[in-house]
């Protein structure tokens, strides 16, 4: 069999090139790759079938095992050399064909070689193996793989031996024999762009890949653009690392990697709150087309083909930076508006009770809501004025406030609603805005509390304030009205007639009206004060609040 | 059984070519190199020799042109193999001595015709 025929019936087995399409180095490197990838996928597959001892040690698996890693490191081997093969030219260097034609004829074959060999050998011993067809259909892939290697390398070799004058970079008027890899930054089409990465985006990337050849040449490449580079070697170290590190601004993720592969890591940045926005892009061969629209799918902003032209990777990643940075002054700058957003919201629920303040938001201008029942307490510091005079305002205001300050909290605790302070007095309502069943008693209860808290603060500050409690319950009327200064007020005769009940009571005691006295009685000792004038009403009956009944 | 001498300094392709050939029947001696090919040529007398053409230490060429032109070895068969595809290569080959000349990736049905053959 002549030499000759040998060529044209591999050729014709595997149609490397349609006739009338201009190859470029490019497509070579894109066919062998996609052919060094199935054999890598069917030899892994083949080891997992293999695996799994089936009806105890099997002397032609075992064999069969070794063999297959055999193939694996001879298709390592082959990626290695392809990747120095093809590695991009550094500036202003041009391919060595010399180099690349004897590297081919000298190194290329033999890893082939192997994988041919070996997968012809594991055809026979499947012979002898209980039949299992898939196993079969895997190596003959494999083999088919090979040989299509083959038909490659032969063609390259035709074709890297053109005899034709190689162009210098700067001769090079318009991609021609040798697009990509030659199509480096002195292309004057590209001038423009050179001002554009003259101001590179800077920012930390993290590299993913299983094959550290991979890994190795990429950051080499964007370090020299001026990008900080951090790797990982499997899918589970880069999200280790992502947890680790907190400046990494954009993920070059490879999809086929052994234990976690790029679809997981993908789906975990994606999941992950933190993590979601981190640009991806995805490492692809032409051959998977289909999954990097997966991935797009699943969330990953684009994809660098490979062999990565040196041009497009930069831009790619310099526009993926860039979005990435503006997302991220977008996003402080939400932020710092939530943040405000939030501040004013809490000093309007400072000032308006949450129910009113949520209404308000709603667009509600004025609210004025009747209650059939509440009670409402005032509080006033006996003798404040006379006091006013004997210290400096400031120590006045700060002994006032410690007071107000201790109600505040009661009325919190007991889920009461303070209304205002008026000067020295303090006004709060139970049952208003939001319901309470036992609001006279709650306020009643609040009312002792308030009494003791005085005669606390008194021994803890060596003064000697006294307070009067006044005490009603009644319809009232709730609400915001006005234009500005909102305050969330309530009117009615309840209103007047509890204030009366302080202003008209003694200090240190807490006067309660008719009704109050009425809701309360069954659990809080009161006594009778009588009927006394109140100003404006007219005669009306109190009790002085003593305390609660201990077995009520 | 025949005994064949096989001369090849890639691993790979030594493990696998002698495997395939045992499975066959024959009786496989190996040596890596040009220089210990011509040596076990000489002491072990084979019955054929498959000899690589890039070999390191002696060239296949060289260890070829040799044992043709010593009376004890010139009657042994030698199929010399080459992982170039390239015209030329066969000349070389038989223009060296070659008895018949393959090409890697091996065919085994295509270099066991050419192995009965020469025996």
């Amino acid at each position: 069999m002549s030499d000759t025929h040998r060529f044209s019936k591999m050729q014709e087995q595997t149609p490397v090139f349609s006739a009338n399409k201009q190859v470029t180095a490019q497509d070579f490197e894109t066919q062998l790759r996609i052919s060094v990838r199935t054999i890598l996928i069917h030899a892994h597959t083949l080891l997992e079938l293999l695996s799994p001892p089936q009806q105890g040690a099997d002397a032609t698996r075992t064999a069969m095992i070794a063999d297959v890693g055999k193939i694996q490191s001879a298709i390592e081997q082959m990626r290695l050399l392809l990747d120095e093969l093809f590695s991009p030219p550094a500036e202003g260097q041009t391919i060595d064909f010399s180099y690349f034609s004897a590297t081919v004829r000298h190194d290329l074959r033999t890893p082939i070689n192997a994988v041919v060999g070996y997968s012809e050998m594991l055809l026979e011993d499947c012979e002898d193996l209980v039949a299992n067809q898939t196993i079969k259909g895997n190596i003959e892939n494999i083999l088919n793989a090979g040989h299509h290697l083959l038909g490659l390398v032969d063609a390259l070799l035709q074709f890297t031996q053109v005899d034709k004058p190689v162009p210098k970079l700067e001769e090079l008027e318009q991609p021609s024999l040798l697009d990509s890899n030659i199509l480096s930054l002195h292309h004057p089409k590209l001038e423009k762009y050179k001002a554009r990465v003259a101001q590179d985006e800077t920012g930390h990337i993290l590299i993913v890949d299983d094959k550290s050849s991979n890994r190795d040449l990429l950051s080499r490449q964007l370090g020299r653009y001026g990008y900080q580079v951090s790797q990982a070697d499997s899918g589970k170290q880069a999200l280790k690392l992502l947890a680790e590190l907190d400046d990494i601004e954009l993920v070059l993720l490879d999809l086929i990697m052994p234990d976690m592969n790029g679809y997981d890591v993908l789906e975990r940045l994606k999941a992950d709150e933190k993590l979601a926005r981190l640009p991806v892009l995805i490492i692809s061969a032409l051959d998977e087309i289909d999954s990097v629209v997966r991935c797009i799918e699943m969330g990953a902003q684009d994809y660098l083909q490979k062999p990565f032209n040196p041009v497009i990777l930069r831009a790619k990643i310099n526009a993926y930076l860039e979005q990435k940075h503006l997302r991220d002054r977008e996003q402080a700058f939400i932020e710092q508006l939530k943040q405000e957003q939030e501040k004013s919201e809490q000093l309007l629920l400072n000032i308006l009770p949450q129910a009113i303040a949520e209404r308000l938001k709603q667009g509600e201008n004025t609210i004025a809501d009747s209650f059939n029942e509440a009670t409402v307490l005032f509080a006033d510091i006996v003798g404040f004025t006379s006091l006013s005079s004997q210290i400096s305002p400031v120590d006045l205001v700060k002994q006032l406030n410690e007071i107000f300050h201790a109600f505040d909290i009661l009325a919190e605790l007991y889920g009461l609603e303070k209304i205002k302070t008026i000067g020295d007095a303090y006004m709060l309502v139970g049952g208003v805005p939001t319901e309470l069943p036992n609001h006279a008693l709650v306020v009643a209860e609040m009312s002792i509390d308030m009494l003791d808290a005085i005669s606390r603060l008194n021994s803890q500050n060596h003064t000697d304030y006294q307070i009067r409690v006044g005490i009603h319950t009644g319809p009232v009327v709730a609400g915001i009205i006005g234009k500005y200064k909102f305050n969330y007020d309530l009117w009615g005769d309840t209103v007047n007639i509890a204030s009366r009940m302080e202003s008209q009571g003694r200090a240190d005691m807490i006067q309660v009206s008719q009704s109050t006295y009425q809701a309360i009685e069954k659990r809080f000792q009161c006594e009778s004060r009588g009927l006394i004038d109140i100003k404006g009403k007219g005669k009306m009956h109190t009790y002085w609040l003593k305390h609660a009944k201990l077995f009520a | 059984m025949a005994k064949i001498l096989l001369v090849e300094d890639n691993e790979m392709n030594r493990d696998m070519l002698s495997r395939r050939l045992k499975r066959k029947g024959y009786d496989i001696i190996m040596a890596v190199d040009g220089g210990q090919g011509v040596e076990m040529a000489h002491s072990e007398q084979p019955d054929l020799i498959l000899m690589d053409m890039s070999l390191p230490v002696k060239d296949g060429w060289t260890a070829t042109k040799e044992l043709k032109a010593d009376d004890a070895t010139r009657s042994i068969p030698v199929i010399a193999l080459t992982a170039h595809a390239m015209a030329g290569d066969r000349e070389q080959a038989l223009e060296a001595g070659c008895d018949d000349y393959d090409t890697k990736p091996i065919e085994l049905p295509r270099l066991l015709g050419k192995i009965e053959t020469l025996l």
